[in-house]
């Protein structure tokens, strides 16, 4: 019987293995610093949970009707790789093409598998999760985020030249009554009813009417000193794309 | 002995046999015979995997909520990757039945078909066959003739793969070192390649660096609270490529990962192509289930064995993708059934019996 291990083994064994420290305490502690909290699934709002339970399998993803859900990338910190966090722009082609209901949302939100608003679905998302990572979910009680609007991308505000419309897109759209126009004739969220669904940003047409406005105009204006144009720009600078006029942000836990 | 006279005999015998064993005896000189013939992979194999690939493919393409095979299945029917489980319960310290019901299983099939997930399940090794294909450095089967110390000559069988540049360094440094033994045989690249393969399989200890680094896989999850080899598994990385290129046409995403997912499995399959046998945590949980297995491990028939007519045949050991000899080697449980040595043995001598 010879030795447990030979010591070249032991050797390229332990690199290999101080390699993998090595990428954990960096992930942890280098490239996982993303300013904001991701946007989760429902279930997902627990960061630690769902970081350390994730086994980046994918199914969340395959599973959600709504095509609503995205595998993060490198740029959502080395820690985020490949696990699932949710996305409201993403199906705006496939959204419009063949239909001029332009701003009728049909996916690309969350709707809790819950369609008809019967209240005890199955959620297909933390139903395919085979760790746990993401819990049980209550949308009447929990959130996704919240909705939050921006006056420089909300079409109501007068902006850049711009008069105030009288958009009611999102207030429309929401199923939980969540929104309201104000006297002022301008949407508010009203944050305790808002469950974060998406489909605000979904339907939200400021891509369209606010396009004028980049990342030189944001930065130009906040540079002046205009805080709404700091926020907007804080924005960007975080999520990595252009505001629209409501956007839901994940709530600190 | 007059070995062309028994090469003779042999092209009657097994059908797979002769399209080597006819070279072997019209040959003159020492050198190795033409590029010999390609090693094959069972037909059934390369159907499993080429299927269960594409499965999971179309299936994220098309949002079939099957997932990868981190995790394959219908809602909570489903297989769970044995080391993300692992990984993840020590990362969250929480135990997690579905994970430890599966994790069970795994060591049923462990024992029962040993390291089967290795040959026919995991993509990594397809993929990296894939790459030799496009650099050309398949491995083929030749034959060659070398004469030993007394004169007396040898023909020999043997599976020569291009070796690495460190492999080349270390044959130059022992070949020239021992020159006078290695006469008019060596320089062949097919030569060399069995004198190394020879020298793998030779004795095995219990652990090998594969366990180290699932210790550190292990470890690193338990103290940084997430699993940390995920990121760089070749099976994750290969789906997630795929991913990475269905969300840039599906949904407009545009991401560094497009680009860093298979560079990350091209470098780890190429430059670290010892991955498989050195690295791979996987590999190394599954060979812990195997060890008590006993099934399906390759018999060799040693009538039938080119072995026992004088011919010094490496084409079992040469192909096997874990290093084994199957004519019993210490370290049997490693065979991942894949049946390689059974199609490619020229004198058809082995088989995978239930026993």
């Amino acid at each position: 019987m010879g030795p447990v291990v030979s010591r070249r083994s032991l050797l390229a064994g332990a690199a290999g293995a101080a390699m993998l420290l090595g990428l954990g305490g960096g992930a942890r502690y280098a490239w996982a610093v993303s300013e904001h909290e991701l946007l989760r699934p429902p279930g997902g709002q627990d960061a630690e949970r769902l970081t350390s339970l994730c086994i980046h399998c994918d199914r969340c993803r395959q599973a959600c009707p709504m095509g609503a859900i995205e595998s993060c990338s490198i740029e959502d910190g080395l820690l985020n790789v490949r696990t699932p966090k949710v996305n409201f722009r993403q199906s705006a082609v496939q959204r419009t093409l063949g239909t001029n209901e332009y701003h009728e949302a049909t996916t690309g939100y969350c709707n809790f598998c819950d369609p008809d608003g019967t209240g005890c679905a199955t959620k297909k998302c933390i139903a395919a999760c085979p760790t746990g990572a993401l819990a049980a979910f209550d949308e009447t009680c929990e959130s996704i985020g919240k909705a939050v609007i921006d006056p420089v991308f909300c079409i109501n505000y007068p902006q850049m030249g711009q008069s105030p419309t009288g958009c009611r897109l999102c207030i429309d759209a929401c199923s939980y009554e969540a929104i309201v126009m104000n006297d002022l004739q301008r949407p508010e969220v009203i944050a305790d009813m808002c469950n974060g669904c998406g489909k605000c940003e979904m339907v939200c047409p400021s891509g369209t009417y606010r396009a004028h406005i980049g990342e030189s105009a944001l930065a130009e204006q906040a540079a002046a000193g205009v805080t709404d144009y700091q926020a907007s720009l804080a924005y960007l600078r975080t999520y990595g794309v252009i505001p629209r006029g409501i956007n839901v942000l994940a709530s600190e836990a | 002995m007059n070995t062309e006279a028994m090469l003779d005999d042999e092209v009657s015998a097994p059908a797979s046999a002769t399209a080597i064993a006819e070279q072997a005896p019209s040959a003159s000189s020492a050198a190795a015979l033409s590029d010999g013939r390609p090693v094959r992979r069972p037909l059934i194999r390369r159907v499993v995997l080429g299927a269960l690939f594409l499965v999971v493919a179309v299936g994220i393409v098309l949002g079939s909520g099957l997932g990868t095979l981190s995790s394959f299945g219908w809602e909570s029917i489903a297989t769970i990757c044995p080391l993300g489980a692992l990984e993840s319960m020590l990362a969250a310290k929480l135990l997690i039945p579905q994970a430890l019901a599966f994790l069970l299983v795994v060591v049923a099939v462990g024992i029962l078909l040993g390291k089967v997930f290795c040959s026919w399940v995991c993509p990594a090794p397809p993929l990296r066959r894939i790459f030799d294909v496009v650099a050309r450095k398949t491995p083929t089967i030749r034959a060659g003739r070398s004469r030993k110390a007394d004169g007396e000559v040898t023909t020999s069988l043997s599976v020569a793969k291009p070796l690495s540049r460190r492999e080349q360094r270390a044959l130059k440094a022992a070949c020239s070192s021992s020159s006078a033994d290695s006469a008019a045989g060596a320089g062949t690249p097919s030569a060399c390649a069995s004198c190394v393969s020879g020298c793998a399989s030779a004795s095995r200890p219990v652990l090998d660096s594969r366990h180290v680094v699932l210790g550190g896989s292990l470890l690193s999850a338990a103290i940084f609270g997430f699993p940390v080899f995920c990121l760089v598994c070749p099976i994750g990385l290969t789906f997630a490529s795929i991913i990475a290129l269905v969300q840039l046409f599906g949904t407009q995403t545009l991401s560094w990962g497009l680009v860093l997912f298979p560079l990350f499995l091209i470098l780890e399959l190429t430059v670290l192509r010892t991955w498989c046998s050195r690295f791979c945590p996987m590999g190394a949980l599954m060979s812990l289930f195997a060890k008590p297995n006993r099934a399906f491990r390759p018999k060799v028939d040693e009538s039938k064995c080119l072995r026992s007519k004088g011919i010094d045949c490496q084409v079992c050991s040469g192909v096997c993708s874990e290093g084994l000899d199957p004519h019993g080697d210490a370290a049997m449980h490693e065979c991942s059934k894949c049946r390689d040595c059974a199609v490619n043995c020229p004198a058809g001598a082995i088989t995978l019996p239930m026993r």
